[in-house]
């Protein structure tokens, strides 16, 4: 690329550019950006816990599941016997 | 409260309120319904607005009416109650399972939803600014002029961003996962430590006039008159108004040296009388000098943990020289920065951090389901390594309740008046023989009152006092027979030897002349020399008896415990001189006491066992607490000890040995540097998990 252009971008970015960057629209863009980012993690936590209470849940079920079976078998065991 | 009921199964519920839940209002439901009858877990989940209730059969109703109940509590609950619950215990303040859960899935998921999501150079700046912590504390330790575990893992990161920071940003991820762990456990072993601290009995001694009575300290109130003696903690923040005792105040200020406090000076709660008796005006909020004193406590043996987790660090410190030497090596020897980088980049730290906390974590939390409090990492250590275990008699191998069997009496003094005068002296005294004595005085509706002058406690040995002019003395044989001179044929001394067989006689002497001799039965403890023989088997080479009784009592519970090594007729410097001359000949001593002469020695063992029953002073000094008087806790401290130290060991074994492994294959060239780092980082992972199982089987009770 021609050296030129190079320093006219720089000198843009370096005037213009911080002008644009901290004027008030982009204060704004930047706190909805975090503010997207703060709700996607409060996202990502509710996520988690919702699977967590039904994985918890899962996990009952199959203890339980267990526990009757392993009930019944002693009920024919103790029927047979 | 309004609800939908989500999912159900017999003895489990999950109640669904349909919005999110505030994290105090999670924390106000599981403890408000965990309080009913029959509930046996309750788990909040605050994100998604849910609550489970695991529960059995309340005691005489049904499964399905404890539902009911269950239920209907929930039907009549008000918000507001919710919203003005208040935690009543700091165990309530602890932090949850659940949280832990909670914030390590929050950052795993946040980590990998980053790597997969945010493009490469904000990735790069954000993985940039995370970095910034490690490398701050690596620069510190290098300006103290320490090569040390911060050190390696800033130069660990600074490597992995030199390579793509992606492996910086797993090595980072890791030594936070670790350090949430640290937190947790510290600040749960704290609260179950002021738990059990708030346990503590908290009675005093209210005087008003002549009388003596025991109350709770919450219902003290300024202005109060409280008496503290030999062996008592002060209740209370307050000024002396009367009398003088030496004062043990290093529960506040540090200072091992007792002092002594008279008339017009501040005593403050917490801090124990080791001789003397004073009478305390309250000018202090009970509940207030509770608390602080409780805090000091807990401040003291976060000291002791800080310096518990460096021991786990010292080790992965020692390493890191060898680490950059090996690295300066490599990058001498093949001029390859990928080589390089992987001589630095698997840090034994992680492995050995994160292992050993966990172990610890989940020795803890063995150990407090088994009813013993250890107060820091350290004592397991010791625990595992002891040769030598020291018992006291009285307390620890005995009941702890003496009761009186028989008398004799002499010299026209018939029962009662020998009960009499002996309660009248031992009134004061909270050594077990003394409530022996006061309870059977009390049995037998014998009123004595103060009708004595100051009394002289004369440590291990007896009560000295005049009573109406007369000198009267009550102790042992020692004490009564040879140091007060008090005569008596030798006949009869040989009969009550004989009679006494195994109990203690009690001499009481009026003007030097033996009036009656009171026998009081200490029976042991079941199952006793079971414990001993099973403590023998574990390792304990030596197991020793000290006691302040007589020879021939002594001899006698040591043949039924199955104990060799006794020594009796010890006053407690004895106990604490014998300890350390143990000690000196290199032995690990274990010692294992309840009472107030036991606390000199208890400090001096390397490791020491208050039981439940023990005086405040002696569970204070001591490192380890039961919870119950049960002397088969001791098998069980012990085996817990073991295997968490052959844990630790084979932990750090493996971390050692299987990350040196992936450092060769790095600098060999036959891994990239990014599959050792992931192969380091799943085997932490995995160590991490089995260092976490439970240590002793479950019992039947359980």
């Amino acid at each position: 690329m021609h050296p030129g252009l190079l320093v006219g971008a720089g000198f843009l970015l370096g005037t213009a550019g911080i002008k644009a960057a901290t004027s008030k629209t982009a204060r704004k863009g930047y706190v909805k950006t975090i503010a997207c980012g703060l709700k996607a993690k409060e996202e990502v936590e509710t996520v988690i816990d919702e699977a967590k209470a039904e994985f918890d849940d899962m996990m009952a079920e199959a203890g339980y599941e267990k526990k009757v079976e392993v009930e019944e078998e002693a009920d024919e065991k103790a029927i047979e016997a | 409260m309004r609800y939908l009921i989500k999912n159900e199964l017999p003895g489990r519920i999950r109640f669904d309120f349909q919005g999110k839940i505030p994290e105090h209002d999670a924390v106000a439901l599981e403890e408000l319904l965990i309080a009913l009858p029959g509930v046996t877990k309750t788990v909040a989940y605050p994100k998604a607005g849910c609550l489970t209730v695991t529960f059995e059969e309340a005691p005489l109703e049904s499964l399905a009416a404890t539902r009911e109940s269950i239920v209907s509590y929930l039907d009549g609950l008000s918000l507001d109650e919710v919203k003005t619950w208040e935690p009543k215990d700091s165990l309530a303040l602890a932090p949850r399972p659940r949280h832990l859960f909670h914030k390590l899935a929050t950052m795993t998921v946040m980590h990998y939803a980053r790597r997969f999501f945010l493009p490469k150079p904000i990735l790069f700046a954000f993985r940039l600014w995370r970095a910034i912590p490690f490398w701050r504390a690596a620069l510190k330790s290098l300006r103290q002029g320490r090569l040390d575990v911060a050190v390696l893992d800033g130069a660990a990161i600074l490597m992995g961003f030199i390579s793509g920071s992606g492996a910086a940003g797993s090595s980072m991820f890791l030594l936070n996962v670790g350090g949430v762990l640290e937190d947790y456990t510290q600040r749960r072993s704290e609260s179950s430590l002021v738990q059990s601290l708030l346990d503590i009995p908290t009675n005093a001694r209210l005087v008003k006039g002549d009388m003596e009575f025991e109350v709770p300290i919450s219902k003290l109130k300024p202005g109060d008159v409280v008496v503290a003696r030999f062996g008592d903690a002060v209740p209370v923040d307050g000024e002396v108004v009367s009398g003088e005792a030496a004062i043990n105040q290093s529960s506040l200020t540090g200072e091992p040296i007792a002092i002594v406090r008279k008339k017009g000076d501040s005593v403050y709660a917490g801090t124990a009388v080791e001789e003397g008796e004073i009478m305390i005006r309250i000018t202090g909020d009970p509940q207030d000098s509770k608390i602080r004193s409780i805090v000091t406590t807990v401040e003291q043996s976060e000291a002791l943990k800080s310096s518990d987790q460096k021991r786990v660090e010292s080790m992965a410190d020692s390493l890191v020289p060898w680490n950059f030497l090996l690295a300066g090596i490599v990058a001498l020897t093949t001029r390859n920065l990928t080589k390089t980088t992987a001589a630095l980049m698997v840090d034994y730290s992680c492995a050995l951090k994160l292992s050993g906390s966990i172990a610890v974590m989940a020795a803890q939390r063995e150990s407090a389901k088994r009813g013993f409090t250890v107060k820091g990492s350290r004592y397991f250590d010791h625990m595992a390594e002891a040769d030598t275990i020291v018992f006291d008699k009285t307390g620890t191998l005995t009941q702890a309740a003496p009761a009186v069997c028989c008398m004799n009496t002499y010299d026209g003094y018939d029962e009662t008046e020998v009960l009499r005068l002996a309660a009248c002296l031992e009134e004061h005294f909270p050594h077990p023989v003394a409530r022996a004595v006061v309870n059977k005085a009390m049995k037998e509706g014998i009123e004595h009152r103060e009708r004595h002058a100051e009394v002289e406690y004369i440590v291990a040995h007896g009560i000295a006092s005049s009573l109406d002019g007369k000198r009267c003395v009550i102790g042992s044989e020692h004490f009564v027979l040879e140091d007060e001179g008090v005569e008596i044929p030798a006949a009869e001394l040989e009969r009550i030897h004989a009679k006494a067989n195994g109990s203690s006689p009690l001499y009481l002497a009026v003007d030097s002349i033996l009036r009656g001799v009171i026998f009081i039965e200490d029976p042991m403890k079941p199952k006793v020399a079971q414990v001993i023989a099973e403590l023998r088997e574990q390792g304990f080479k030596h197991v020793i008896m000290l006691t302040g009784d007589n020879e021939s009592t002594a001899k006698i519970i040591a043949e039924e415990a199955g104990i060799t090594e006794f020594v009796a007729e010890m006053l407690p410097e004895d106990k604490h001189e014998y300890v350390k001359k143990l000690q000196a000949e290199g032995r690990r001593v274990c010692m294992v006491g309840d009472g107030v002469n036991d606390s000199p020695a208890l400090s001096a063992a390397h490791v020491s066992v208050a039981m439940s029953g023990g005086s405040a002073v002696a569970r204070e000094a001591a490192d380890i607490t039961l919870v119950s008087n049960d002397l088969e806790a001791l098998v069980e401290l012990r085996k817990i000890s073991t295997i968490l130290m052959s844990r630790m060991n084979k932990g750090y074994g493996f971390a050692i040995g299987f990350n040196s492994l992936l450092m060769a294959l790095g600098i060999g060239g036959i891994i990239t540097p990014q599959l050792s780092s992931a192969l380091h980082n799943g085997s932490t992972v995995m160590l991490s998990a089995w260092e976490a199982r439970k240590f002793l089987p479950e019992t039947a009770e359980e």
